[in-house]
């Protein structure tokens, strides 16, 4: 049960290792009127990633460490691209969070669901649009 | 705001939902079979299917009295649909299109399926008092309702199973995107 719990936020972790690092690409490609909101994002997901930093030893775990680099699902060659790269991070992250929710109880679930929340809230500020079921890859 | 509608309309579908989950093992047609403690999380879940019923009838009742709006909607009605069938309660189709809008019965939201079509002619849902004369302000009310609801979900997870608290979260993600795109102004489609 715990072991389910500790893997879920070092999936959470890892994700949020990966958003971190992503954000630099989108921060560095996106247009001029939205460098604030990829400032913003960038800045919420190191403190999510501090936060599960401290979860994961909460739980007795080691935390994962962030690769040195990690492999971009497509060329960021500009604006439009950085944004769908931004969606596309708040997905994953979605996600785990999701995964978390469902291993999780008390405050770390609570947390988790925060965390999906306003991965989905961001990722429907890039869109312009929702999906139904944020974090649930089985149900889009 | 609209306690007597709200209340009447989830106890209804609380007891379309446990009707559901006893028809398993009833043999049928007899007495009500004798009540056992439901399924873990049923009441949350039934709970959150009426939820998704009475903010449906929102929706339609603000696209009814502001068919301006009824395509703006029309997407994120779809996206409620779909919660309501997650939680397990089969939706109402959308309502009739109000004059002066483009294709009458369109697409039904969702993969609904088809036989809700020729359904037994439904008596037009309950009215839905207290949708804002001003299309913005309509918007607004359908945003107070969706970020309350948003809430009331992240707070009822704590107590769910592990597969509904996933749902619920997801859900309740979903309704604060909802906000975002009800309260945005108008010409944001910014997609890059």
């Amino acid at each position: 049960m715990s072991s389910t719990v500790l893997a879920a936020a070092q999936a959470a972790l890892a994700a949020e290792h990966a958003a971190v690092y992503g954000y630099g690409a989108v921060g560095g490609r996106v247009a001029a009127s939205r460098e604030a909101q990829a400032r913003q994002a960038y800045d919420a997901h190191r403190v999510a990633r501090d936060a599960l930093i401290r979860t994961v030893t909460d739980l007795g775990g080691t935390p994962v460490a962030a690769a040195a680099a990690y492999e971009l699902p497509f060329a960021v060659s500009g604006p439009a691209a950085a944004v769908r790269l931004a969606a596309v991070l708040e997905d994953r992250v979605a996600g785990a969070y999701g995964d978390l929710v469902g291993a999780a109880t008390g405050g770390v679930r609570r947390d988790a669901a925060a965390g999906l929340r306003a991965a989905a809230v961001r990722a429907v500020r890039w869109r312009g649009g929702s999906v139904a079921f944020p974090g649930l890859a089985e149900r889009r | 705001m609209i306690p007597e509608v709200a209340r009447l309309s989830r106890r209804g579908v609380v007891g379309v939902a446990a009707a559901g989950a006893l028809t398993g093992c009833s043999g049928g047609g007899k007495a009500p079979a004798p009540r056992r403690p439901p399924a873990p999380g049923a009441a949350a879940r039934a709970r959150a299917a009426a939820d998704s019923l009475t903010l449906l009838r929102r929706y339609d009742a603000v696209a009814s009295a502001h068919p301006g709006l009824a395509v703006r909607l029309a997407p994120l009605r779809a996206e409620v649909a779909r919660h309501a069938q997650a939680f397990g309660v089969r939706p109402p189709g959308a309502p009739a299109v109000p004059p002066g809008s483009a294709s009458p019965r369109s697409a039904p939201p969702g993969p609904a399926p088809a036989r809700s079509a020729s359904a037994p002619a439904r008596p037009s849902a309950p009215p839905v008092p207290g949708v804002p004369a001003a299309p913005r302000a309509a918007l607004s009310w359908l945003a107070a309702a969706e970020r309350a609801l948003a809430d009331r979900r992240a707070a009822a997870l704590a107590a769910a199973p592990g597969d509904l608290a996933r749902l619920l979260a997801s859900v309740s993600a979903a309704g604060a995107g909802h906000v975002v795109l009800l309260t945005a102004p108008t010409d944001r489609t910014e997609d890059s």
